[in-house]
């Protein structure tokens, strides 16, 4: 009975489901301008101006430098942008002051077009930015807290960088040389450093701005805002985590042009979602304020605030290392000769070689688990890591 | 002395009904199909014998006795069809020294009707009846008990046969007992087998006053001789004579009640000394269970038309004299009665439901109905078309029913809601009983929110809106729930994949009726069963409703009516976030009749929706949001009748009471503090007056003006909205009819969404500063004919509607929690038009109907916003713009038993935003959409199949159950329900469609009733 009613219920829900679709949209898209960015006071801005593109596309298009940027201040006068490769313009702002108002100019090199935001209030950073951590049965979940100056709307971006290291310390390698055509796994030499790609540290930017406001609070003031929530198995909190999270004041409309976008984007298609719809920010053209500008442009000052997860010290992984070990037992054709290199090209390296009453046994794993680097790890340890691993 | 008490009888009866120009017999019913057995008594064949009719003793006449009817049939010397002399009238019938008696003609008013052999074992006298009954079934069923026959010549390929039943009665201490067949079989029963009573018997004074003849005068019979033939003219018609009004004028009675075909009711006093037309009224019943019937259709012969209303009252105009009254409805018999209308006066009637069609030329009620009245865009279902219809899960389900309709469609397989031609789906008033439902599904979308076993029938007004109704655009759907029965208990309980449904319903009292539906599902702990791997083991989805009417009697003028209707809707896709929305509705009718051309209906009520929202994502941030619409209302209206006009007037007052939104936190560590907007509330007023004028039998107008105003409190607004209702129909032919009409709406409130379809956090808005009241008109005409004699309705209609001020949201506009919500939305115009073409079989063994639609619906944002204006302030498609729809719905019966049913809905895909473009912003892909609607989804399919087993007609049975095996979506197409491109989190860009039923969804569903 059980069995059928499961099925019943099973039927139910498996009904409505989500299949990938194909919309033969238009290969060729309008010329619409993007400008991305915030002017960041006492800091950097970088802006990036690109055009719209065909769904589909997968990189930027990058044709040079296309235009000038600079940020206008009413207070600073004009500061002149530089180009910084791909459709990357950087502006210094580092001496300006949430006093000013300050406003984005854009002139496009092909054809003189100017674009502006018009005079931007400055915002000025929350305060007392702080990160937590806290862990429960399956996740550990990264929280924000921050005392809002009045401001109301708030968005953050994080940068987070791991440490992790490799399934296995291998004793033994695969020999290239003609001489050992035969036998060609070896144990690691002297010279060679086992253990040179066996810790490795990745990193990772946001793509999507977290969007958080007090409005419906109490008082200004943010906590427990979840930055990031990792599964405890995954391998980002293995040895160290770092999170770098950016906090910054925004304008309601500026807060409602992203959300917008984040739900066009991401939470579009449920049952119950909001039909997309194109939303217009706050950079016009000078010359037709018809043209449509994509991009929402705020002056604000940026707060930042960091934090480790050490797992030497708080134990929070639970996930598991070296379990995807092959074992194969040697077995030579009429001429002796054992084929190796078919667990080579099958992207297999050897961890090990352990004889025991004279039987051979060989174990191999994937690459990524002897070679953080083929994990896509970097062996380029950030600055102030706290631990001597290399 | 038992014979001579019968002969007393006899000839009392007989005194009372002397009248030998009295009326004439009409065709007996025919039998036109293949059949094993005979109608008959026991031989088809007929035989001379004595027949007294209506005090004269006619002799030789070739007669049979109809068994399944309970008539005498005679038939003329020189042939044709045979005749049936009413019944009431004939006190015996002397056929092959066999006589039958009429026991209730004889004075045993008690006596169930028809003839009866009277016999004798010499101390006892007993009647034996033989009663006959048609049915249809395959199989052997020659010679099989309860049968009564054994023929050689049975015909195995022919299913339908007479099935006879037998009832004995003892006469004993002046009362009549039933007597058990058994026993009356090992009695020595020997036919009495004599000439009957003398005259001079018969003139013996009447000694009580059992029967309706009592009110005949026995002096009319002495005059009368003995006839030894029929008299002249009675095989023709002929009109009443001045001689016969004393006693037409005694026999009419205030609402008689007419339960058999083909006898003779007299209506009406002639003292009135007028000779035009008067109104015949009265109440249509069903004979089982006492439920008023709406929508039947009344036609004399000479094809003058009415329509019983909502609570199966009927009036019709008539001349005097004789006429045959048909009353029609196709769940029910067809009723034939002929009536004597010598005044104006009263006759109630009951109906019997279908159990098989006797006559394949037979017109359809309904189809005569479509002819008949004059509003253009008119549906009707039954709850029984609606059980037909194959739907998810196999629950019969109204809505799912009313969008095989042409010109009503939905967004998608899950939405709430639907949109009639062109309309939004808040534009469409949906009135359960006397309540509006805010939100007709549960499941959002799944289920309709009305219990099948609750619904007795609805009608779906799309273009000609009776002026009582206001308040909405586009439509309104009246989905009236049964009265109780008023005989016994009585229920059912269905059994479904995920819902159960029953009923129990019965009288309280001789004047109460009540019934109880409810109505719940288990898919809440079904899920729980699944693996939490499953991906839906977090989720819960649940719903319950209940319905209670009652119906009170006070007396034959008084009807007093409460209704009850609660549902609640659960759901929840994951432990954090859950909807939670109800409805509620409470209402008072109070029927009152002045006369039988004056009736008063009042009406006083509450109605409230309510919808949840509580997210417990965050600790700190979790919150509830409710909001809600309430309103109560009283309404009046008056329906009176004036030779050829029937008048409608009344008003009505509602009274809004709206909480927009109202933010609160939800548990200990929330830090969101807790904020309400202003609560709404308003007042909206009518008054109405129309007038049906049936001008001819050909042409008749339907008009009225309704009056409407509306009056927000806080800020203060008002606004008013004359609308105007004008309908005529031309019928130059009894099956050709042509129609147009014209109707112009004002609606106050708004359901306020950015979503395809109804959400669960959509809210509706009342009218206010910043948010005018839509206005729209509607122009229809339509043609419509029946061929075939009435077996196929063939239906043309197209129309344009146009609304201002409907009400669509800015790009990026926030609904919720709003408190400058106007400003977030724009007025927009709202064009509407198109053609419905219908073909229809109402009956038979195949019925259903096909119709296609070309419909188109656009809006236009009314105001200039230059560069944020929508879509340029072009025209575009409104979300359910679907040009092209064929729907098809058809039944195809095999035996009585077992149907299958088919449901094939097509529809051109629904408009939506597409992405043109993306862009790399925030480090992370986002999209770029075109332009609103700019794009269609994929053309809509499905089809579904049900096997529908009925119960067997063991009419004695205690419990009867049916069932319905089918498959919804039998080719187990992927419709689309959206597309949608997700950037996934900025990493790319990728196309994605929902197709909410996308598999062949095989169902059982388990009906019982008791």
């Amino acid at each position: 009975m059980r069995r059928i009613l499961s099925f019943a219920a099973l039927l139910a829900a498996a009904v409505s489901c989500i299949y990938p679709f194909d919309a033969q949209l238009p290969s060729e898209v309008a010329e619409r301008l993007v400008i991305d960015g915030d002017i960041i006071i006492g800091d950097m801005t970088r802006i990036k101006v690109s055009y719209l593109q065909p769904i589909g596309s997968d990189r930027v298009a990058s044709g040079g430098s296309i235009a000038s940027v600079s940020v206008e201040g009413d207070i600073n006068g004009v500061m002149e942008g530089r180009y910084a490769g791909g459709s990357t313009y950087e502006v210094d702002t580092r001496n300006a002051g949430v006093s000013s108002r300050f406003r984005l100019n854009v002139r496009l090199f092909e054809n003189g077009k100017e674009y502006t935001t018009g005079w931007l209030k400055a915002h000025e950073a929350p305060s007392n930015p702080t990160l937590k951590y806290v862990v429960d049965e399956d996740d550990v979940h990264v929280l924000l807290s921050l005392d809002g100056n009045g401001e109301e709307y708030y968005r953050f971006d994080y940068d987070e960088t791991w440490e992790f290291h490799s399934d296995f310390i291998p004793t033994h390698m695969y020999d290239f040389s003609p001489e050992k055509a035969k036998y060609p796994l070896v144990e690691i030499p002297d010279d060679i450093d086992p253990m040179a790609n066996y810790y490795c540290w990745s990193s990772f930017s946001s793509r999507e701005p977290g969007l958080v406001s007090s409005t419906a609070l109490d008082e200004d003031r943010l906590s427990g805002v979840e930055v990031r929530s990792i599964s405890r198995e995954d391998r980002k909190i293995s040895v160290v985590y770092y999170v770098d999270v950016a906090v910054r004041a925004m304008s309601r409309d500026g807060y409602d042009y992203l959300h917008t976008l984040e739900v066009n984007s991401n939470n579009a298609g449920s049952l119950f979602s909001p039909v997309p719809s194109d939303v217009r920010g706050n950079i016009r053209c000078v010359a037709d304020t018809n043209e449509v500008v994509i991009g929402f442009i705020e002056a604000t000052k940026v707060a930042r605030c960091h934090m480790y997860i050490e797992n030497g010290r708080v134990n929070v992984f639970r996930g598991e290392y070296g379990s995807q070990l092959l074992l194969s037992k040697p077995e030579p054709d009429e001429d002796g000769v054992i084929d190796y290199y078919q667990y080579y090209l099958y992207g297999y390296r050897p961890v090990g070689i352990y004889k025991i009453n004279d039987v051979t046994d060989v174990f191999w794993a994937p690459a990524r688990c002897v070679d953080c680097t083929a994990a896509g790890g970097s062996k380029t340890k950030p600055a102030g890591w706290p631990n001597d691993h290399y | 002395m038992k014979r001579l008490f019968i002969c007393i009888l006899l000839l009392w009866c007989g005194v009372c009904s002397a009248q030998n120009t009295l009326l004439r017999g009409k065709a007996s019913p025919q039998y036109p199909f293949l059949y094993n057995g005979t109608p008959y008594w026991s031989v088809p064949e007929f035989s001379r014998g004595e027949i007294l009719f209506d005090g004269h003793i006619y002799r030789d006449v070739l007669m049979n006795i109809d068994a399944c009817r309970q008539e005498v049939c005679v038939r003329k010397e020189e042939g044709g069809l045979p005749i049936s002399p009413l019944a009431d009238l004939v006190g015996y019938a002397i056929i092959d020294g066999q006589r039958f008696i009429n026991l209730r003609y004889a004075g045993m008013p008690d006596a169930p009707e028809g003839f009866f052999i009277e016999m004798t074992d010499g101390r006892r006298t007993v009647y034996h009846q033989v009663r006959k009954s048609i049915y249809s079934e395959p199989g052997d069923h020659n010679g099989r008990g309860g049968i009564g026959y054994d023929d050689p010549a049975y015909r195995y390929d022919v299913p339908t046969y007479f099935f006879q039943t037998e009832q004995w009665f003892e006469y004993r201490d002046g009362q009549l007992l039933k007597l058990k067949k058994r026993k009356a079989r090992r009695m020595d029963l020997v036919p009495v087998v004599s000439v009957p009573c003398l005259p001079d018997s018969y003139l013996a004074p009447k000694q009580t006053a059992p029967s309706a003849s009592e009110l005949r005068e026995s002096a009319t019979f002495r005059e009368q001789p003995l006839s030894t033939s029929l008299p002249a003219g009675y095989f023709s018609d002929g009109s009443v004579s001045a001689e016969r009004s004393a006693l037409l004028d005694a026999i009419a009675q205030d609402n008689m009640i007419a339960m058999y075909r083909n006898k003779t009711y007299g209506i009406g006093s002639s003292n009135d000394g007028g000779t035009g037309p008067v109104t015949v009224s009265g109440t249509i019943r069903d004979v089982a269970t006492g439920e008023t019937l709406p929508g039947v259709s009344v036609c004399d012969a000479n094809g003058t038309y009415a329509l019983s209303d909502a609570d199966g009252r009927y009036s019709i105009r008539l001349p005097r004299g004789e006429n045959l009254l048909t009353f029609a409805e196709y769940s029910k018999e067809d009723m034939a009665v002929h009536i004597i209308v010598a005044g104006a006066g009263g006759l109630d009637i009951v109906m019997k439901e279908k159990v098989t069609m006797l006559n394949s030329a037979m017109i359809s009620g309904e189809s005569m109905a479509e002819h008949r009245r004059t509003a253009i865009g008119l549906e009707k279902i039954n709850i029984k078309t609606i059980g037909r219809i194959p739907s998810a899960f196999g629950e019969g389900d109204v809505l799912k029913a009313v969008l095989t309709l042409p010109g009503v469609k939905t967004v998608g397989e899950a939405s709430s809601g639907f949109n009639v031609r062109g309309g939004s789906s808040d534009q469409n008033l949906i009135l359960f009983n006397e309540g509006t439902i805010f939100n007709p599904s549960h499941m959002f979308g799944i289920f309709s929110a009305f219990n099948p076993d609750v619904v007795e029938a609805l009608d779906i007004y799309k273009s000609s809106i009776p002026v009582q109704y206001g308040g909405r655009i586009s439509s309104v759907l009246d989905i009236r729930s049964k009265e109780g029965s008023s005989d016994r208990i009585r229920g059912s309980l269905g059994l479904g994949l995920l819902t159960s449904h029953g009923t129990i319903e019965g009288p309280i009292g001789d004047r109460t009726t009540f019934v109880l539906g409810g109505r719940t599902t288990y898919s809440n702990w079904m899920l729980g069963l699944l693996p939490a791997d499953s991906g839906y083991a977090g989720g819960a989805a649940d719903f319950n409703d209940v319905n209670l009417g009652v119906t009170h009697h006070m007396d034959e003028d008084n009807t007093l009516q409460a209704f009850f209707y609660w549902s609640r809707d659960k759901f929840s896709f994951s432990g954090d976030t859950t909807f939670r929305y109800s409805n509620l509705n409470a209402a008072m009718k109070w029927k009152h009749r002045f006369s039988k051309d004056r009736n008063l209906t009042v009406s006083a009520g509450y109605d409230r929706f309510g919808n949840t929202l509580t997210d417990s994502f965050l600790p700190v941030g979790s919150y509830e949001l409710n909001t809600s619409v309430g309103q109560g209302f009283v309404r009046a209206g008056m329906t009176d009748v004036h030779g050829s006009h029937t008048l409608s007037y009344g008003a009505s007052a509602l009274l809004y009471s709206l909480n927009p939104g109202m933010m609160s936190p939800f548990g200990e560590e929330s830090m969101i503090t807790e904020r309400a907007l202003d609560r709404e509330r308003a007042l909206e007023t009518a008054v109405y007056a129309g007038d049906l004028w049936e001008i001819s039998e050909q042409f008749s107008l339907d008009g009225g003006v309704r009056l409407s105003g509306f009056s927000a409190f806080s800020p203060a607004k008002m606004y008013f909205g004359p609308e105007f209702r004008l309908s005529a129909k031309y019928s130059p032919e009894r099956f050709l009819s042509f129609k147009a009409g014209f109707n112009s709406m004002t609606q106050y409130i708004h359901l306020i969404s950015n979503s395809s379809s109804i959400s669960p956090m959509d809210t509706w808005k009342i009218c206010g500063e910043g948010i005018k009241p839509q206005r729209g008109w509607q122009a229809a005409a339509g043609a419509y004919l029946s061929i075939g004699g009435g077996k196929y309705d063939l239906s043309l209609e197209g129309y344009y509607k146009h609304v201002r001020d409907f009400l669509d949201y800015k790009s990026g506009a926030v609904l919720t929690m709003n408190d400058h919500l106007a400003d977030d939305l724009v007025g927009t115009y709202n064009r509407a038009y198109g053609v419905e073409f219908m073909v229809k079989k109402p009956y038979g063994k195949l019925s259903g109907w096909l119709a296609y639609t070309y419909s188109r619906s656009l809006l236009r944002e009314m105001e200039d916003r230059g560069v944020l204006t929508i879509n340029g302030g072009d025209w575009y498609a409104a979300p359910h713009d679907k040009p092209h729809d064929v729907k098809l719905v058809a039944n195809y019966e095999f035996t009585h038993r077992y149907s299958f049913s088919v449901n094939l809905d097509y529809s051109t895909g629904r408009p939506v935003t597409l992405p043109v473009g993306q862009y790399m912003y925030n480090g992370g892909w986002r999209l770029a959409f075109s332009e609103r609607n700019a794009y269609r989804i994929p053309d809509y399919f499905r089809l579904d199949l049900a096997l529908n087993i009925d119960p067997g007609h063991y009419l004695k049975a205690f419990t009867h159950m049916s069932a319905t095996i089918g498959c919804y979506n039998v080719t187990g197409r992927k419709n689309v329900y959206s597309v949608f491109y997700s950037t996934n989190g900025g990493a790319g860009v990728k196309g994605y469609m929902i197709s909410v039923f996308a598999t062949q969804i095989p169902y059982l569903s388990l009906n019982l009733k008791f």
